[in-house]
């Protein structure tokens, strides 16, 4: 009995001892060993996912596959070993708690928080060779710094105006005049199938869907239409720009084709409810990435923004789902992670990310060669692709070093007030506050 | 090494998994929180300024922290008195003899083992403005469509009875485990002297089950700050940040703010309410 005693304490204390250990320690890397933290459309999980009955249609998993296989087959002894960490705030503790830890991967994928990450030197330069002069500037405004590149995005997105055929039919639009090219023609088409009040199903159709989903979400579809009037949310100066005479007339429009949206559709919180209601009919237009045409290919079509007048010189769009590879502090084999970073690149991977993804390749070379190639396999990806080509978008939304959740948490409440507001003379007003507010918490919270 | 040394450092032994694991996984980070809710800290960097009580002057002075606070005070005080009035209730009911008792205690215990995630699914099915359950109800008896998620007090409302709908199970299952706990003998005797059901209930369930009550009072205060699910997964805080509650804010200062000081002086106001919240119900001393 003393006996069972003695080592079931023993037990316990080797327990003890080693869930204390091991809650101090790290994962151990070695030089053979690529640790990269990743997401959509990068699977950790993508052997199981395709062992599974019916796998082989997992796109992603079938991308993944590709990717590691093919960069192991030609770094002999070199593993790769995906690990998922989550996406935004998730990932944000996992990098705090990693960066004080040292126990960083040698690269991690990131989207709009990465500015803050290089100010904090948790991310180190890479050196893609070749590569960065074929990636547009668009997608890497945000992680070039100094002259250095801290980051490759290797899958991207922009907007492009989305339509309904059927609906825009349906409301008695001719066909030529289905894609607006001025504001002006978007708005009377919006209301148009407004007043026409039609039925798709259960739901009435409304004439332009709005993102008006609090936070970045709104805000992000929110950014193409003040570039294309010639403003911006923060200028090259740095300098907070929400209120400028150009956005306030961009949220004026908004205001106006908010007003042609399908019922209850302004009170919509989540993303994937707009867009099942985009998909099921309830909206002639929406501005959106590609993704949502990727699940109904046959059905939609997308054409480029509308300008705000036929004069307009401004044809500025904007990134989403902007997805960047970047090399870690604590990475051990600096070459290695450059190698992989430019695999991702190579035109082999990102033509299979095209086929793999609901999103676009970065390579511009790579698109320009294969630009009729992706045609002929995502007809309705045309739109985008000569977005991509013709260069015409800037970075994505700005990155506050503090507060960001705040600031785009006030922007909710004011996007919310400018679509909902019946006074169009009151925008200005509503702009120029929050653009106050916005500056107030930028000055920081002790100084 | 006599006796006593021997059973000594036998009781160390014993001891020492759960200390060395409560010192590295709740003293430690406990001291931590205390040192930094005193700085401007943002998590990342390895600089930081002592910035005082600076933090919980902000706190409690910029509505945007009050706000939260207050949310969890209203919160706490529903869902308290919502959950321990309906658990005793059903308790009561299942404790008597009725067909299909154990049904009945299933379906209430659900909802305790059921997903925050599931259940935030079911609540967005329901809530959803444009083809939601809740509105096409409203709809079909001539009622005009409500803007659930743009209304605070409605948002607010539903994660009040999700919040006690998923915690009902349990509190039911301690006032049974209370009640099955009474003798049988006062009801008998207080039968005998012609007290009625109600009597019976007022002066002798209620007054034996008050340590059970305070159980069930300290878990729920404890349970009630700890909102963080459902408000995350059902209203994000919304509308425009209303519905948000004191872990929701410590969460979100830290990893979408980037503000660990105030995220760590939050989490010390916290834990100085839910402290002597339960220290007063503790100093009430058990039967």
């Amino acid at each position: 009995m003393k006996k069972i005693g003695s080592i079931f304490m023993s037990l316990l204390v080797l327990f003890g001892a080693s869930s204390a250990l091991a809650s101090c320690g790290g994962s151990k890397k070695d030089d053979n060993t690529l640790v990269v933290w990743v997401s959509n459309p990068l699977k950790p999980d993508y052997e199981s996912l395709l062992s599974m009955s019916g796998g082989n249609k997992n796109k992603m998993a079938l991308y993944t596959k590709a990717v590691v296989e093919s960069f192991e087959a030609a770094h002999p002894g070199v593993t790769v070993r995906l690990e998922s960490r989550g996406w935004s705030d998730s990932l944000n503790s996992q990098v705090m708690s990693a960066a004080r830890s040292n126990t960083l991967p040698d690269l991690m994928m990131g989207e709009m928080y990465l500015p803050v990450y290089i100010k904090e030197g948790i991310l180190k330069p890479i050196s893609i060779g070749e590569y960065e002069e074929k990636l547009s500037n668009g997608v890497i405004a945000d992680v070039k710094m100094g002259g250095k590149l801290y980051g490759a995005p290797f899958s991207t997105g922009v907007f492009a105006l989305q339509y309904n055929p059927e609906i825009l039919e349906m409301a008695g639009i001719p066909e030529e005049d289905w894609e607006p090219e001025t504001w002006a023609e978007l708005l009377v088409n919006s209301q148009k199938v407004a007043e026409a009040n039609t039925n798709k199903g259960n739901i009435v159709t409304g004439g332009f869907l709005i993102n008006n989903v609090a936070g970045i979400s709104g805000a992000f579809r929110a950014l193409p239409f003040v570039r294309q009037a010639g403003g911006d949310f923060v200028n090259e100066n740095g300098e907070i720009v929400f209120g400028s005479e150009n956005a306030v007339e961009a949220y004026k429009f908004l205001s106006d084709l908010a007003k042609t949206a399908p019922t209850g559709s302004l009170d919509i919180t989540a993303e994937d409810q707009l867009h099942n209601l985009f998909i099921s009919g309830g909206a002639a237009y929406q501005l959106e990435g590609p993704w949502t045409l990727e699940e109904a290919d046959d059905y939609f079509k997308a054409c480029a923004i509308p300008k705000p007048t036929a004069e307009s010189t401004t044809s500025e769009n904007a990134y989403v789902g902007n997805l960047i590879m970047a090399m870690t502090k604590n990475c051990d084999n600096e070459q290695l992670a450059n190698e992989f970073i430019q695999h991702l690149l190579s035109p082999n991977m990102q033509w299979e990310l095209f086929m793999g993804d609901s999103r676009l390749p970065t390579n511009m070379t790579f698109l320009q060669e294969k630009y009729e190639e992706m045609i002929e396999e995502k007809p309705y990806f045309k739109a985008y692709l000569d977005i991509m080509l013709n260069d015409e978008f800037e970075g994505g939304l700005p990155t506050f070093q503090r507060n960001s959740a705040r600031i785009w948490e006030t922007w909710g409440t004011f996007y919310n007030d400018v679509l909902t507001t019946t006074n169009s003379a009151s925008v200005t007003t509503l702009a120029q506050n929050f653009e106050n507010t916005v500056k107030g918490l930028l000055e920081g919270l002790h100084e | 090494m006599n006796k006593m040394q021997r059973q000594t450092l036998q009781g160390w032994c014993v001891a020492a998994p759960i200390i060395l694991y409560f010192a590295v996984l709740s003293l430690i980070p406990l001291c931590m929180v205390f040192y930094y809710c005193f700085t401007d800290w943002n998590g990342f960097s390895d600089t930081w300024n002592m910035v005082g009580f600076d933090n919980f002057v902000l706190i409690l002075t910029d509505k945007y922290y009050i706000r939260p606070l207050i949310n969890t005070f209203i919160m706490a005080i529903f869902i308290i008195l919502l959950s321990m009035g309906f658990g005793l209730l059903a308790a009561i009911l299942m404790t008597r003899e009725i067909k299909g008792v154990g049904f009945y205690r299933t379906i209430f215990y659900i909802p305790v083992v059921l997903s925050t995630a599931v259940i935030a699914q079911m609540a967005n099915v329901w809530l959803s403005p444009i083809d939601g359950t809740l509105n096409e109800i409203i709809e079909v008896f001539g009622g005009e469509r409500i803007n659930w998620t743009r209304s605070t007090g409605w948002m607010m409302a539903f994660i009040i009875i999700i919040c006690v709908w998923k915690g009902l199970g349990m509190t039911i299952v301690l006032y049974i485990a209370g009640i099955n706990g009474i003798p049988k003998d006062y009801y008998e005797a207080a039968s005998l002297d012609g007290a009625n059901a109600v009597q019976s209930f007022f002066f002798i369930t209620l007054p034996q089950l008050k340590n059970m009550t305070t159980f069930v009072l300290i878990t729920s205060i404890i349970g009630a700050f700890n909102i963080f699910e459902p408000v995350q997964l059902i209203s994000g805080g919304g509308p425009d940040g209303t519905t948000k509650v004191l872990l929701y804010q410590i969460y979100d200062e830290a990893f979408n703010n980037f503000n660990m000081g105030i995220s760590n002086a939050l989490s010390v106001v916290t834990l100085f309410i839910v402290g002597v919240l339960s220290f007063i119900n503790l100093r009430r001393k058990p039967d």
